[in-house]
């Protein structure tokens, strides 16, 4: 069965990083740093926990993440995959806000 | 009615609209507490393909409540803890379309030729892995992940998402109560304002709808649409088709998808799909931009099937991202294996 | 439906696709419509025996009403607010179908629009076809006729150019005989000339002698006045009448050369 083979091939996870670069919106506490290199096979949901992690935040503290200042992405959805389409030099943009900005 | 498309778009995009998916939700039995009337087993719900589980949970908790529950264990039941599976066991996203789980569950179980058979679910009432969901059944939170995906698409199409956020309150909200109701009228008289139209110009075979002739529809408000803006919707000038492919039981696969390649042909699904999958799809014959690989197929692997159809392939990507789109505006793209 | 072939193709598909998602949709329904009613049953089970359990533990009130009608019956009370609650519920529906039948109502309205506006424009289009496809056989008609005439025009330039090559043959004869025609004048005017110059040369001459004689006969006119002598005349007479028979000669040549003759060195052309 070659084609179970490939998909097995395109299962397998992307160990490549990419630079993911944190931008507090409103109030939102600023960052010591602002980019990290994340594994771009994770999920974003990884980013918003590593995000919350960094802030101390407790869960159920509000927080909303958006990518561009436009729009949130899926949870699920790849670092790897956002970072394809909308990566702006180099960098993908992560703001984030106490505060729904763009809901 | 959205009474300035091309005929030939609203109906396909109608056709998308109608579809719908038989389901059957089968109750978890262990988990159901003592006291349950268990002659029933199944509940059946006939659900468009548009729509969200969240929006069904109501259906089958009027059912479970009445029929299968005692009053007590019906007063403790909590409907935040279910969730869904499908028949072999892969979890059902709550923010994920009907059509999109019920497509991605028939090119990881396909049926023997196709046959028809209802997509039977199983609903579990506890313990929900959290971790993979990402979000309760909340009908609001499944609200704001379209939202959230219908911004993400206008910022491929655009560079930016002013489509959606200069819609007024109302029709956001009336985007979403479309679903809802299923209501095609309803979601597409705000949905056109967001979504691209493939134009006259860029496929050579279809017709020009504007013919001179053509006595302008009475019912169009004259104020609030161009005469002209067809190039401003153009579903071949956008910068990017939303597209993801979605592999049997695998990682979903998200990239640019210009509407035109560098040696200006339009970009069809054989050339994308051989781009990103090049060891299930075989080179396209037109495309003469990438060297062939040596591990490349000989013939195709794998079909694509979009909205529940297998896609011939060479569609076009932006007359797919125009007609064949969820109402979300991506273009869900499974990826089956051929036998 | 015109466009590539693909969108046929997918257009078919989705049909087959709606069509067969919608295999069940009917026992789905009639499904839904059992499960309703047997949530009703249900309900209305529950409070009957509800009310006949009340009935139970107060067997006083039992008493009391029987003969009486009922309308203090529990049981029959429960039976009717059940009762009552399904014709609300009905009610619900009907207004839910109601609604449905008029948002249907009112697509078919604008699918029947549409319809009117489509047959309207199809039978624009249809007398455009017709029209165009009168003018095409028109245009044929007229293409067919140029191209006639255009070919009895064909002929005709051939037939005058065979005239007109025949004339320049027949030109080219007239020519040639032309030429040899004036060559021809040229010599006769030439041997004309030739002629009357001799004719001239010799009139001149004649002349010449017959001032001579003249002159001659005068003197010998004179001489003879002079010794007047009638004998010698005769012989002299005899010599006039050699001298006379000139004249007449002269004459006639005088009345066809123009006057005296005398000076004349003549020319044909005068």
């Amino acid at each position: 069965m070659e084609g179970a083979e490939a998909l097995e091939t395109y299962k397998k996870k992307d160990a490549a990083k990419v630079v993911v670069r944190f931008k507090a919106v409103g109030n939102a506490p600023i960052m010591k740093q602002n980019f990290y290199k994340i594994t771009a096979a994770n999920r974003f949901q990884a980013v918003i926990q590593f995000l919350r992690k960094e802030l101390g935040w407790k869960t159920g503290d509000p927080l909303f993440t958006y990518i561009n200042l436009a729009f949130s992405p899926a949870p699920d959805d790849t670092v790897a995959n956002l970072y394809k389409s909308f990566a702006t030099e180099g960098h993908l943009i992560v703001n984030y806000s106490t505060t729904a900005a763009w809901g | 009615m959205a009474s300035s498309t091309p005929t030939a778009t609203t109906l396909f995009r109608r056709l998308c609209w109608d579809g719908t998916v038989p389901i059957e939700v089968k109750i978890d039995s262990k988990e159901l507490p003592a006291g349950s009337d268990r002659t029933l087993e199944s509940f059946y719900i006939r659900a468009p393909r548009v729509s969200y589980l969240p929006l069904l949970i109501q259906e089958v908790k009027t059912f479970l409540f009445d029929l299968v529950l005692d009053e007590a264990s019906a007063k403790d039941m909590k409907t935040d803890d279910w969730w869904f599976e499908a028949e072999g066991g892969a979890l059902l996203k709550w923010h994920w379309p009907v059509g999109l789980l019920y497509d991605l569950h028939l090119v990881a179980h396909p049926a023997p030729d196709f046959q028809m058979k209802p997509f039977t679910i199983i609903l579990h009432l506890a313990s929900p892995p959290t971790d993979k969901l990402l979000f309760t059944p909340s009908i609001e939170t499944c609200k704001q992940s379209f939202m959230g995906q219908l911004k993400e698409a206008d910022f491929l199409r655009w560079g930016n998402t002013k489509r959606v956020t200069s819609l007024r309150k109302e029709d956001q909200d009336g985007l979403w109560e479309g679903i809802v109701e299923h209501n095609f009228d309803d979601f597409w008289r705000i949905a056109s304002k967001i979504a691209p139209s493939p134009n006259p110009l860029a496929p050579p075979l279809t017709p020009n709808p504007s013919s001179p002739t053509l006595p302008a529809p009475s019912s169009r408000p004259a104020s609030t649409q161009p005469p002209s803006g067809s190039d401003r919707d153009n579903a071949y000038s956008v910068r990017s088709v939303p597209v993801r492919i979605y592999l049997p039981d695998g990682p979903v696969i998200q990239d640019l998808v210009p509407p035109f390649l560098e040696d200006g042909l339009p970009h069809s699904l054989s050339l994308f799909l051989s781009a990103q999958l090049p060891l299930l799809f075989k080179p396209s014959p037109t495309s003469s931009l990438s060297p062939v690989d040596p591990n490349a197929p000989k013939s195709n692997l794998a079909f694509a099937l979009i909205q529940g159809v297998i896609a011939p392939l060479d569609c076009e990507m932006a007359w797919l991202g125009a007609c064949m789109s969820g109402a979300d505006g991506w273009v869900n793209v499974c990826i089956g294996l051929e036998k | 439906m015109s466009g590539p072939s693909w969108q046929e193709e997918l257009r078919q598909r989705l049909i087959d696709r709606n069509a067969k998602e919608a295999a069940y949709a009917g026992i789905i329904e009639q499904y839904r419509r059992l499960v309703q009613q047997t949530r009703l049953l249900k309900e209305r089970n529950a409070s009957l025996l509800r009310a006949v359990g009340s009935v139970r533990s107060n067997p006083n009130s039992s008493t009391v009403i029987v003969g009486a009608g009922g309308d203090d019956n529990p049981v029959r009370a429960a039976y009717i607010v059940s009762l009552e609650s399904q014709i609300s519920s009905l009610r619900d529906e009907m207004a839910a179908v109601y609604k449905t039948h008029g948002q249907n109502a009112q697509r078919l309205f604008s699918m029947t629009e549409t319809l009117r506006e489509k047959e309207e424009l199809l039978r624009v289009e249809g007398d455009n076809l017709r029209k165009l496809t009168e003018e095409i056989t028109h245009l044929r008609r007229k293409v067919d006729q140029h191209n006639e005439l255009m070919s009895e025009k064909d002929r005709t330039a051939q037939v005058l150019h065979d005239e007109i090559a025949t004339l320049q043959l027949e030109l080219g004869q007239i020519e040639e005989r032309n030429a040899s025609l004036v060559k021809d004048n040229a010599v006769l005017l030439q041997r004309w000339l030739d002629a009357k110059q001799a004719d001239a040369n010799r009139m001149n001459e004649a002349n010449e002698f017959y001032d001579q004689m003249r002159s001659r006969s005068d003197a010998i006119q004179e001489w003879r006045n002079r010794h007047v002598d009638g004998s010698d005349s005769a012989s002299i007479l005899s010599g006039n009448e050699d001298a006379l028979a000139i004249p007449p000669q002269t004459r006639a040549t005088d009345g066809k050369g123009s006057q005296p003759a005398g000076r004349l060195t003549l020319t044909p052309n005068g």
